[in-house]
């Protein structure tokens, strides 16, 4: 029903480097209270750290959009990436081999979910192992901007 | 009259291993002329980063080194600092350190056997393949493994490089609340284990008899997990302090990882070890599921490692249940340090087996050398012994890509621990006929 709707933003990752972004992310989320522009319980952010933790984490009747980074693109730049496009998208691997690719195949396997999943790819160059302590401000806006507009359409969905 | 052949099959990475590794063998004539499981992750130099470090920085530095077991490098950590610093954990500390380390071995163990292992049983390339044939299996699988690393988390701040243990204890204790949020949970975890190891035990495995010597630790109580005796099935029983004089470890020119021998000889360590060797001290619905699935211990075929994991599963969600649900008296999250010079030993039983830790400290506590010989390379000369014996048992006439498949099912089949992976193999043969 739309007006139960809810949305899951969870942000892959991990300590190290560039992979850092997705945490990164919803770090600064959470620091601006995101989630208070949105009526109470209908917007929840998460941190994790590997997508072969994914299926766990993921909630049924939850709408969900997934930030990753991507290797190899351009900082900064901003690629919302359908599920076809999944295929061809330069993500940071998971450990086992276990990526988005295999994983977000398998949530689809397993639980037939009628909400959407949705992907936001952020561009970090080619230097994975480069440290990433924050967001440039320019970056930090516009990421909010998209995510407000995405977050804003799936509870209205 | 039978063809006389040269085969060599390169596997140059290995898949649903957690590292880079490769598989290099070469067949004339019928028999396994060369084989080496190379080990090509570069050397990550953790221990040499140790030297200079304060005491307090180790469990959190070490963590790093894995993450799927960075638990099991915090415990022995801590245990071989503390032995240095004179500190006796109290009965609440050890208890609660086991359970987190039950939530390691539970996200561990659950991990491997839906995601890298099971696959090869069944026939299929991947667990995407194997959701559609066992669906409810797999999402039990991750229930387990999402309960696993909300153990962690529970003492650890977060399920991946935790940060909760210190030595002398934990910085600080875990919410009441938790605990009583997860105890219903965990009630249904060791239900669902309990269908895990009948699941497993119903796979129809390959019938693999080899000799070998299993190696862990003994506690006198519990299963071991965060302390005990060294000891092996041709009756060894050390402190863990006299590893060293027993166990050595040397340096081949295909691998980065050190090889470890007993008296010379290849070992295992792991989780079938663990249970041929202390199966008696399973609690009883452990026991009960153990008898009815029909292994008998202890087993010489490899490939009841897979129960053996699940068995243990079993036991870690149990023992998790059991301890939260009455913990010892609490007093303190940890008892203060006093720094001192020394030399101090750990050794824990990590989800792939025996993981042991040497530390000098000078006297402010700063490191002045460090130790560590993990499960994956102690496994590493038993891991080829089993290859050569698995693939011959097998038949080296058989067709290229089912040596290769072999040969990658045995390797998965000890959950080696290299580091991050791929799950692509490629594969490259050469055929000269002699």
């Amino acid at each position: 029903m739309p007006g139960e709707s809810r949305v899951q933003v969870i942000g892959l990752g991990s300590p190290h480097g560039a992979d850092r972004l997705g945490w990164l992310v919803v770090e600064q989320l959470e620091a601006k209270h995101f989630c208070t522009t949105f009526p109470p319980g209908r917007l929840q952010l998460q941190a994790c750290p590997s997508p072969a933790q994914l299926p766990a984490l993921i909630q049924p009747g939850t709408a969900v959009l997934l930030i990753d980074a991507l290797q190899g693109r351009p900082f900064g730049e901003i690629q919302w990436l359908s599920w076809q496009e999944l295929e061809r998208a330069p993500l940071l691997s998971g450990s086992h081999g276990l990526g988005l690719r295999e994983i977000l195949p398998l949530i689809e396997i397993l639980y037939r979910r009628p909400e959407p999943i949705t992907l936001l790819g952020i561009g970090v160059g080619d230097g994975f192992a480069e440290p990433l302590d924050a967001l440039p401000d320019g970056l930090c806006s516009r990421l909010e901007q998209e995510i407000t507009d995405a977050v804003t359409g799936l509870l209205a969905s | 009259m039978s063809e006389e052949r040269r085969i060599q099959i390169e596997v140059p990475v290995l898949a649903r291993v957690e590292g880079e590794g490769a598989l290099h063998l070469r067949i004339e004539n019928g028999r396994i002329e060369q084989l080496q499981l190379r080990i090509f992750e570069p050397p990550r130099f953790f221990e040499k980063f140790l030297e200079g470090r304060a005491w307090h920085e180790v469990p959190d530095v070490v963590a790093r080194i894995c993450g799927i077991c960075p638990v099991a490098y915090q415990m022995s950590a801590a245990q071989a600092l503390e032995d240095i610093f004179g500190i006796d954990p109290d009965p609440w500390v050890r208890a609660m350190r086991r359970v987190m380390y039950c939530g390691e071995w539970i996200q561990s163990h659950a991990l491997h056997i839906h995601l890298l292992a099971a696959p090869d049983f069944f026939g299929c390339d991947s667990v995407v393949d194997l959701a559609r044939e066992q669906g409810e299996a797999v999402r039990r699988g991750l229930r387990l493994q999402a309960l696993g690393n909300e153990l962690i988390a529970l003492f650890g701040g977060r399920s991946v490089h935790p940060v909760g243990v210190r030595v002398g204890g934990f910085h600080r204790a875990p919410d009441r609340e938790r605990i009583a949020e997860l105890l219903p949970r965990l009630e249904t975890g060791v239900a669902e284990a309990a269908e895990l190891v009948r699941w497993c035990a119903a796979i129809d495995m390959p019938d693999d008899q080899q000799e070998f010597v299993s190696v862990a630790l003994r506690a006198e109580r519990d299963y071991a997990m965060g302390e005990g005796r060294v000891v092996s099935s041709t009756g060894l029983d050390l402190a863990r302090q006299d590893y060293d004089g027993h166990f050595s470890e040397s340096h081949m020119a295909h691998s980065t990882a050190l090889y470890s021998h007993l008296d010379g000889q290849p070992y295992l360590v792991g989780p079938l070890a663990r249970l041929n060797l202390n199966h008696a001290q399973l609690p009883d619905s452990t026991r009960a599921l153990l008898q009815a699935s029909g292994l008998r211990l202890p087993s010489r075929n490899m490939f009841h490692s897979l129960l053996a994991r699940a068995l243990e599963t079993h036991l870690a969600l149990v023992d998790a249940l059991r301890l939260l649900s009455a913990p010892p008296a609490f007093s303190a999250a940890y008892q203060p340090v006093k720094a001192c010079a020394g030399v101090g030993y750990g050794a824990t039983e990590a989800p792939r087996g025996l993981l042991w830790h040497r530390y000098e400290t000078a006297a402010d506590g700063t490191i002045r050398s460090a130790r560590i010989v993990p499960p994956t390379s102690q496994n590493q000369a038993r891991m080829e012994e089993d290859l050569k014996q698995s693939l011959e048992a097998f038949g080296l006439d058989q067709a290229e890509d089912a040596i290769r498949l072999r040969g990658e099912t045995v390797i998965r089949n000890y959950d080696p621990c290299i580091s991050c992976a791929t799950h692509f193999l490629r594969l490259g043969i050469e055929r000269e006929p002699q």
